[in-house]
């Protein structure tokens, strides 16, 4: 990530009016595994670091290693919580916001992290996320029902017109709650969320995908028969990759495929009981009782009419 | 005449047995701008390309592009199962294998038929203008039945003091006073403003306007033009369903509230917004007593007036629900309906 100079400078003078050099090769530490600022400046070790030059050097490395977001995350929570049991204030954190914000990102108080603005391009990886980096995500995956004779028994540009379609009112639903669709293949589709109330956010975009579906097939599908899908929503740690092959390695991905395609029936989506626990108790009522497959324990929803309160 | 047949067959319409003066065309159903309409006198489907379902789809389309066509269906190789079906979905003619093939399309047949599309267009209309005004003088009915279909002119050209028709919209949240209790009073004024930005986007795109609103209850005016009181249904029927996320995301409320909206269609001397203490209507007291004494948390309650307007897609989606101060009532079904999980 590249900063404006005046950023750079704050947040050079941010760095050594708060911290000694000894805490700022901590953070270094922190920041970027086996960090050693004597390697880095080229100061030999018998000679000390001021706190003005451990500054600049650990500004220069966490924007070599596009990891300045995370460092100016990292101010914010050792602010808020201190570190190793002592506080440390930090100043000038609210210029550094506004410094930021006029790069583009927004701060977001639930997760603790920034996220793109996501005003002009809308990146996969909320223009913040690196290779490798480890983060606590819900997936949110859906799968067309009978793709296969869907396109089989239609002509292509109904096909065509039908599926752009899913994809604008998915994309609606999942951009709307800042997250982010990360493929789309023949038949489906999967994407995260990880800023804000993450899993109720996640459910309510399924949810809102199966309700747009319900008028959709009733009054603009243009197909022989109804659009299905089966939805599913699970969380866990993913380690971030701009490789979709290299993304497609991490667990909780493989888990969400095998809970769509086992426990969700078609027009139903399924959560999974660890993201379940953490939304919002007004959605929860929604979903049918716990169901357990293979030691996945789910909760599913669909939508019912019906005459009774 | 020129008779446009809906299939997926090629070439099928060209076994059909025509009369001089009946032009034949066919193609894919009018689902896209690429079918051309223009000048087309009766549209029929293939029943064996188009099942009832597409039909409904294919009609509910028409009906968004505002094109009105008389419409039948016919069947080459078997009869349909059940075809008074088509008729109660407003088709106007149905062509079985033997007339297909054997007989053939006269003149006459498709003048019948057109003049059957004609009357049920005529009683439609009528049937909705008798309910619209039960309690009007015979005059202003008879009136009423031979004037063209009313267009409104533009939220400018309306003047104060004039009587206008109007739809009525209605929306509510039931309980407001145990809401208020609860929330504390700042917080049920931002309840208001949210549910005012979020109601306000159902109703604007035809022209709506948001004429008395008290506390979380709200009464806006929709022109009384079908089209666009079809799209507030629609609209509505969305926002229930999707009620329980608003609820949670954008009202940030902890428990479910209820809500409710009725619409009803009538005359009433226009006021602008705020200046509405003086308006004396019979069909601002039915909304308000449709809205607060009958129509139920969960619903979307309808007059006879405004059933007609049910996109016909949505239509399974309605129920018949008994008669209120003279009018016949439909309702929505409910979404969420408890016990059913």
């Amino acid at each position: 990530m590249k900063i404006k100079s005046a950023l750079a400078s704050l947040s050079v003078r941010v760095l050594y009016e708060s911290f000694n050099a000894e805490m700022l090769v901590r953070i270094g530490k922190l920041l970027i595994p086996g960090y050693d600022i004597h390697a880095r400046s080229g100061i030999p070790e018998n000679i000390p670091i001021t706190a003005q030059t451990a500054a600049s050097q650990l500004l220069k490395d966490v924007l070599v290693e596009g990891r300045y977001l995370q460092l100016i995350e990292l101010l914010l929570r050792i602010n808020r919580e201190g570190f190793m049991g002592r506080e440390y204030p930090v100043c000038y954190l609210r210029e550094l916001l506004k410094g930021i914000a006029a790069e583009g990102y927004l701060y977001d108080s639930t997760s603790g992290l920034f996220m793109e603005r996501g005003e002009g391009q809308i990146t996969p990886h909320w223009g913040r996320l690196i290779e490798g980096e480890e983060l606590q995500f819900v997936l949110f995956r859906l799968d067309i029902v009978q793709n296969s004779l869907i396109v089989r028994d239609n002509p292509k540009e109904r096909v065509d017109q039908a599926y752009g379609e899913l994809r604008e009112i998915v994309h609606k639903a999942v951009y709307k709650r800042m997250g982010r669709v990360w493929a789309w293949e023949g038949d489906g589709a999967i994407g995260a969320f990880l800023f804000g109330n993450k899993h109720t956010a996640a459910v309510c975009a399924a949810m809102e995908v199966l309700h747009e579906l319900f008028f959709y097939n009733r009054l603009s599908n243009p197909l022989d028969r109804p659009l299905q899908l089966r939805l599913a929503v699970h969380g866990g740690p993913l380690k971030y990759s701009f490789y979709s092959d290299e993304l497609k390695r991490n667990e909780v991905i493989r888990e969400i495929g095998e809970i769509e395609a086992s426990c969700a029936k078609p027009d139903t989506l399924v959560v999974s009981e660890n993201v379940f626990m953490d939304v919002d108790r007004i959605i929860q009522d929604l979903f049918g009782p716990l169901a357990s497959w293979k030691g996945y324990k789910t909760r599913s929803y669909s939508v019912r009419v019906g005459e009774s309160r | 005449m020129i008779v446009y047949v809906a299939t997926e067959k090629d070439n099928s319409c060209l076994s059909i047995k025509t009369a001089k003066g009946v032009e034949l065309r066919s193609g894919p159903a009018p689902n896209h701008q690429t079918v051309d309409l223009s000048g087309v006198d009766i549209l029929y489907f293939d029943i064996e390309s188009y099942p009832l379902p597409a039909i409904r789809k294919v009609l509910s389309l028409l009906q968004r592009r505002e094109i009105t066509i008389p419409w039948g269906v016919l069947c080459k190789t078997q009869h349909a199962e059940d075809p008074a079906l088509f008729f109660q979905e407003g088709a106007c003619d149905y062509l079985g294998p033997s007339l297909v093939v054997e007989e053939g399309l006269s003149v006459r047949r498709l003048k019948r038929a057109l003049s059957l599309a004609a009357y049920l267009s005529r009683g439609k209309c009528s049937e909705i203008e008798e309910e619209e005004m039960p309690a009007t003088s015979g005059n202003e009915g008879e009136q009423k039945k031979s004037s063209p279909p009313y267009r409104f002119p533009g939220w400018q050209k309306i003047q104060v003091g004039r009587t206008y028709p109007f739809y009525l919209v209605y929306v509510t949240l039931d309980q407001q006073d145990h809401i208020k209790e609860s929330l504390g009073d700042s917080r049920f004024q931002e309840l208001r403003s949210a549910l005012h930005r979020l109601l306000t986007p159902l109703v604007s795109p035809v022209d709506g306007l948001l004429w008395m609103q008290r506390n979380c209850s709200f009464l806006f005016l929709v022109p009384y033009e079908e089209r666009r009181i079809s799209r507030v249904i629609e609209q509505l029927l969305r926002f229930f369903l999707n009620f329980p996320l608003i609820t949670c995301e954008e009202l940030h409320l902890d428990r479910p509230v209820g809500l409710i909206a009725a619409i009803h269609g009538g005359e009433l001397p226009f006021a602008p917004p705020g200046q509405t203490g003086s308006v004396i209507s019979e069909a601002v007291n039915f909304i308000h007593h449709l809205g607060m004494k009958r129509a139920e948390v969960g619903r979307l309650t309808l007059s006879a007036p405004v059933a007609s307007a049910i996109p016909a897609t949505l239509g399974s989606l309605f129920v018949s629900a008994g008669t209120f101060e003279g009018y016949a009532l439909t309702q929505s079904v409910r979404f969420f309906p408890e016990g059913n999980k």
